[in-house]
């Protein structure tokens, strides 16, 4: 098993403009779940979008499972990661099966393999795989396209998952429901995760380690419990505005 | 008052009909890639965009004047012809392949190479597929527009139904332009009516 990640004091800075990410460090190690909160801007998906490449860094290193991504083949390293981007982003010309089964596709996978994985997690994820297989993600819901784009990510047993707010989109009983679902199924196997989220609720639902970025600085790493009762101010009212301070 | 039999109208109608293939195919050919090109390169694009744009504006008959006198692709003829014919049509198949390329949902184009396609593979199984439909828009106007121009392609002894046109205008005769420019006008609606259906099927199956 492998997946462990590390931004070795990171930037991403872009011409004339406040850094986007401002030496950042972060140790991930394999198996581990860490949500990264923050306001929008604060610099959250970039620091998930260099762990697959498609940011690169200003300065500093990125490392998977030890090996700096300048020295990895990206494309290869891509078809070892599951990623969950809000709204999915499933190919719209392409049947559900063939959405979920895209990577494996890529990897030249034999399918025959991983039709049935794909057919269990279909199910799991209460999408019927005799009912949907054959449709097109246009005849999907919201919710539904999301839940594909969650099969898709775990069909092909990733050792890392990036997740980019894939809930934030849904009203609040489904995305309670949805994020149950994608708990239960990625917690199958151990499996590296980062999950991002500007809802505090949500990153303790889905990681036991909180990280926390405010414009562009990582401010607060800490296990969830430590996290909630920080000292610091900028944690405190993040807390207190999701509803979780101790009055 | 000359007419024309139905054999030599269909014959000439067949000449025209393999004028503007050709054109239009050749067209498809040099303008998909470069217009791929532009899409991934927006500086250099933009330069070949107002290249094309350029000869765009130049009249049909002065094209057509400028290409005789030079030398191997110039001259009397139907190959004069049709290389001012794909000039004409690069611009709305470039400009429409361009188009369709940048409107793939950044979205789709996000998750499809984070999943490990290769720029290739993206190309081919996201951003063209997608951008067909524009495509095909692109291939019909310019479709359309050749049938047109074509029939000016008979000054340059291109052949064709301007050949019928210019003779009927030479001979003051009304029943010959109309033998030229009715089929011409036919060809043209019903072109576009067949890239238009292509069109809106192909768009609705990439999910427009």
């Amino acid at each position: 098993m492998a997946g462990s990640i590390e931004l070795r004091d990171v930037s991403v800075t872009r011409a004339n403009k406040e850094p986007i990410l401002d030496h950042v460090d972060l140790y991930v190690e394999e198996g581990e779940s860490v949500a990264l909160v923050g306001r929008s801007g604060a610099g959250k998906t970039t620091a998930l979008k260099l762990i697959n490449g498609l940011v690169k860094p200003s300065s500093g290193r990125v490392l998977v499972d030890g090996l700096s991504l300048e020295a990895t083949d990206l494309v290869q390293l891509r078809r070892r990661i599951g990623t969950i981007i809000q709204g999915a982003g499933l190919l719209p010309h392409r049947s559900i099966y063939d959405n979920v089964t895209l990577v494996p596709r890529l990897r030249g996978d034999d399918l025959k393999t991983v039709e049935p994985e794909a057919r269990r997690l279909l199910n799991a994820l209460l999408l019927p795989f005799e009912e949907f297989r054959d449709r097109f993600p246009r005849t999907l819901s919201g919710g539904e396209q999301q839940r594909v784009g969650i099969a898709r990510a775990l069909v092909f047993a990733p050792e890392i998952l990036l997740c980019d707010e894939p809930f934030a989109a849904l009203d609040p009983i489904v995305r309670r429901e949805q994020q149950e679902m994608f708990n239960a199924l990625r917690r199958e196997r151990s499996v590296t995760m980062l999950f991002v989220t500007h809802d505090l609720q949500e990153a303790l639902r889905m990681a036991p380690r909180i990280v926390m970025f405010e414009e562009g600085k990582l401010i607060a790493d800490h296990p969830a419990a430590a996290f909630i009762s920080s000292r610091d101010s900028r944690v405190r009212l993040l807390v207190s505005s999701a509803g979780l301070a101790d009055s | 008052m000359s007419s024309v039999s139905p054999s030599v109208l269909l014959r000439i109608t067949g000449e025209h009909l393999l004028i503007v293939a050709i054109s239009v195919g050749a067209a498809i050919v040099i303008a998909v890639p470069l217009g791929v090109f532009a899409a991934r390169h927006r500086r250099a694009g933009r330069l070949v965009l107002r290249l094309t744009d350029g000869v765009q504006t130049i009249p049909a008959l002065a094209m057509f004047g400028f290409l005789i006198p030079i030398p191997f692709i110039g001259g009397i003829g139907t190959r004069t012809a049709i290389i001012a014919l794909v000039l004409y049509s690069l611009l709305p198949i470039l400009r429409n392949t361009v188009t369709g390329i940048l409107g793939v949902d950044p979205l789709v184009r996000e998750a499809a190479t984070a999943m490990g396609m290769t720029p290739r593979q993206l190309l081919r199984e996201v951003e063209l597929p997608l951008a067909m439909p524009t495509i095909i828009g692109g291939i019909r106007i310019a479709t359309v527009v050749c049938i047109g121009l074509a029939t000016i392609a008979a000054f340059v002894g291109g052949g064709g139904l301007g050949e019928l046109i210019l003779r009927g205008v030479a001979m003051v005769d009304s029943r010959l332009i109309l033998a030229g420019a009715l089929p011409a006008t036919l060809l043209a609606l019903l072109a576009d009516a067949v890239f238009s259906v292509v069109e809106r099927r192909l768009a609705t199956k990439m999910g427009q």
